[in-house]
């Protein structure tokens, strides 16, 4: 078990620095430097700011720098607006962090019942309704879902205030972002949830008599979990790509909106150090999953 | 003594311990019409598809596919506008033609149309800029499905020669090639994608009219990605899929007379492996379809005038309260083709491989 967790935690650092590597010499691939203006700075000017700034030294000095001040918490500047990176993140990031653990609790929990209601009433109405609805939702592309929801329920209808300062609703954002993952995770769920009723022990349990609900809670549900739990990583890395679209659609300033907004004005040591902080998000959340997995599922060998 | 009996069965020699086949009785005719073949025998091929077509939302699935393909290929021979065609009544530019509702005409058409003029009706309407809505659905299509099939084709073509020379090889070739896969499994794609869009944007540059810059860089980007990122699952399932069947005895034969590893390959293993390839590139086309679309929405999308389904979709999203039909076009036939493909792939594996469980 030790043996595997450091293994896993090793793929994790040499996972996040590849991707700072990527990340950092991608960007530096980008025709034109920080001090290009409209007005021309003279030669001189330009050396000694570049000096400055270290960007005289070698690109791979460059990039122990950076990976040096990343350690430091240090993300640079937004080439736009001259903010610390880190402080826009700072100031973000818990609403994204908020919506978006909202956003998996939900899908989880609700497509995990979703699912193991379709299971046990299979082929009747219920498990045919669940059924359409999951696979509709996986169909249909978020932003397409999300501006209808905001049409229908804060314009046209009006139950819901739309997102500003002083109104903060969570409701829409996270059912619709919860949408795709919810269905998946219904899905994967009635599976898992058939697999697991068919199963000898349930049988067994059967015959000795113990009641319905005793063998659902305690024996199908719990072993129908273990692929849910197992999609849980790749749910994150949605939720966090899927956060971007609800943020920009619900007009919410979380990491995700900044990150939109940085792209379409190109800015670029914003649009980096988000893609390293997200990726290094993601990451974590999938070795906290494989973990959680080993510990759920004491069958799996640890190799 | 005569050697048989009467029925013509040969008589037992009494101290042997045959089996006295004085006890049996020959079968009627009517018994051995029982062990006649009824039906004509069937391969797997063929087995399979007749499951596909018993499968009702496969069938389903695969008739508006093609009623969708017919559509694309045959609507630009027949509507009479371009997709980047600004609209224009006898030479003279039709400004009064923006945003149409389906099947109406602006006032310049229709006075055209009162002076005795033909005009093609504008099926889905027009855009904000007088430009017939349909076939910009049309081609958005086209270019949503090519970007499909061909990203499939891409993460099919490296993952099954990188997954079949890994799972053939074996031992430390393969451990080595499986922990490279692992490392690119977790990255994060999307966001790989999106760097790599932004990037490309600004440093690929194409001769202005060529096919490549009418498709645009992003688009470009995103095969780049799919080749560099997306094929790791599926090199994973083939070699999943070879290491199985590689331990059969016909491989072992094969090897024995002397074939070559890429013949095996070639001959022996892959197409055994076929139907796996096919359900998942199946289901391939859909995830590409997605993740086109959601650039679009990133503002990473194809290059303007080009269409796609996705950055149609997303240009709606503006003034969607006035003209809600320009979203539920694209968006629809977005979740068509997706539905389509999902429906389609699934009844693949049931038909093909029902031990093959997502």
């Amino acid at each position: 078990m030790l043996g595997y967790i450091v293994k896993r935690l090793l793929l994790a650092v040499l996972t996040v620095l590849l991707i700072c590597a990527i990340t950092f010499f991608v960007m530096h691939a980008v025709p034109g430097g920080p001090f290009n203006r409209e007005k021309a700075l003279s030669p001189a000017t330009k050396e000694a700011l570049e000096a400055r700034y270290d960007l005289d030294k070698p690109l791979v000095t460059q990039f122990f720098l950076y990976l040096k001040n990343l350690l430091h918490g240090d993300l640079g500047v937004s080439l736009k607006n001259g903010r610390e990176i880190s402080a826009i993140i700072k100031e973000s990031f818990p609403i994204s962090a908020k919506l978006g653990l909202l956003a998996v609790t939900v899908a989880l929990i609700l497509g995990t019942i979703f699912g193991s209601l379709a299971a046990l009433m299979r082929n009747k109405l219920p498990d045919r309704v669940i059924i359409f609805f999951s696979t509709l939702f996986t169909a249909v592309p978020s932003f397409v879902l999300e501006t209808l929801l905001l049409l229908v329920f804060c314009i046209k209808l009006g139950w819901i205030e739309v997102w500003s300062a002083n109104s903060t609703n969570y409701l829409l954002p996270v059912l619709a972002l919860a949408a795709y993952p919810m269905a998946y995770t219904t899905r994967l769920a009635k599976t898992s949830m058939l697999d697991a009723l068919s199963q000898d022990y349930i049988r067994t349990a059967r015959a000795k008599g113990v009641s319905k609900w005793k063998i659902i809670f305690k024996h199908a549900l719990r072993n129908s979990l273990i692929p849910v739990i197992t999609y849980a990583g790749p749910e994150v890395a949605y939720i966090i790509t899927g956060s971007m679209v609800v943020e920009t659609v619900f007009t919410i300033g979380g990491i995700g909106s900044k990150f939109v907004q940085s792209i379409n004005n190109r800015d670029y040591t914003v649009i980096m150090a988000t893609t390293i902080f997200l990726a290094t998000l993601m990451v974590v959340a999938n070795v906290i999953c494989d973990l959680l997995y080993k510990v759920v599922d004491p069958r799996i060998q640890y190799d | 003594m005569a050697k048989y009996n009467e029925n013509g069965t040969p008589k037992k020699n009494p101290l042997s311990l045959q089996i006295n086949l004085q006890k049996f009785e020959k079968a009627t005719d009517e018994e051995k019409r029982q062990q006649d073949v009824m039906s004509k025998s069937t391969t797997f091929f063929r087995d399979g598809m007749r499951k596909l077509f018993r499968n009702p939302l496969a069938v389903m699935s695969l008739v508006v596919l093609t009623l969708i393909i017919i559509v694309i290929i045959v609507a630009p021979m027949i509507v009479p506008y371009g997709y980047s065609d600004i609209l224009s009544v006898d030479g003279k530019r039709d400004k009064g033609a923006k945003n149409l509702a389906p099947f109406t005409y602006s006032e310049l058409e229709q006075e055209y149309i009162a002076n005795g003029g033909e005009r093609f009706p504008h099926i889905f309407g027009t855009d904000e800029q007088c430009r017939d809505y349909f076939i910009r659905v049309v081609y958005g299509t086209r270019i949503s499905l090519v970007v499909g099939l061909f990203a499939s084709m891409i993460v099919l073509l490296i993952g099954m020669l990188y997954g079949s020379i890994s799972g053939y090889l074996g031992g430390k070739v393969d451990l080595i090639m499986m922990r490279i896969v692992d490392m690119i499994y977790s990255l994060p794609d999307m966001l790989i994608i999106i760097l790599l869009s932004v990037v490309l944007n600004q440093v690929m540059s194409f001769k202005s009219g060529s096919s490549l810059a009418k498709i645009g860089t992003n688009m470009i980007s995103l095969f780049i990605v799919f080749g560099l990122l997306y094929w790791v699952g599926m090199a994973r399932l083939i070699r999943g899929q070879i290491l199985s069947i590689k331990e059969n005895d016909y491989i072992t034969a094969a090897r024995t007379i002397g074939a070559k590893p890429g013949r095996i390959i070639r001959k022996h293993i892959l197409p055994n492996c076929i139907s796996v390839i096919i359900i998942s590139t199946a289901l391939q086309i859909p995830s590409a379809i997605f993740t086109e679309s959601y650039l679009s929405f990133v503002g990473l999308g194809v290059q303007a005038p080009m269409p796609s389904l996705g950055s149609l979709a997303n240009a709606a999203r503006e003034g969607l309260q006035s003209y809600p039909y320009k979203l539920v076009f694209p968006a629809l036939t977005i979740c068509l083709i997706v539905l389509s493909f999902n429906l389609l792939g699934d009844g693949l594996r049931d038909a093909f491989d029902p031990k093959l469980k997502r």
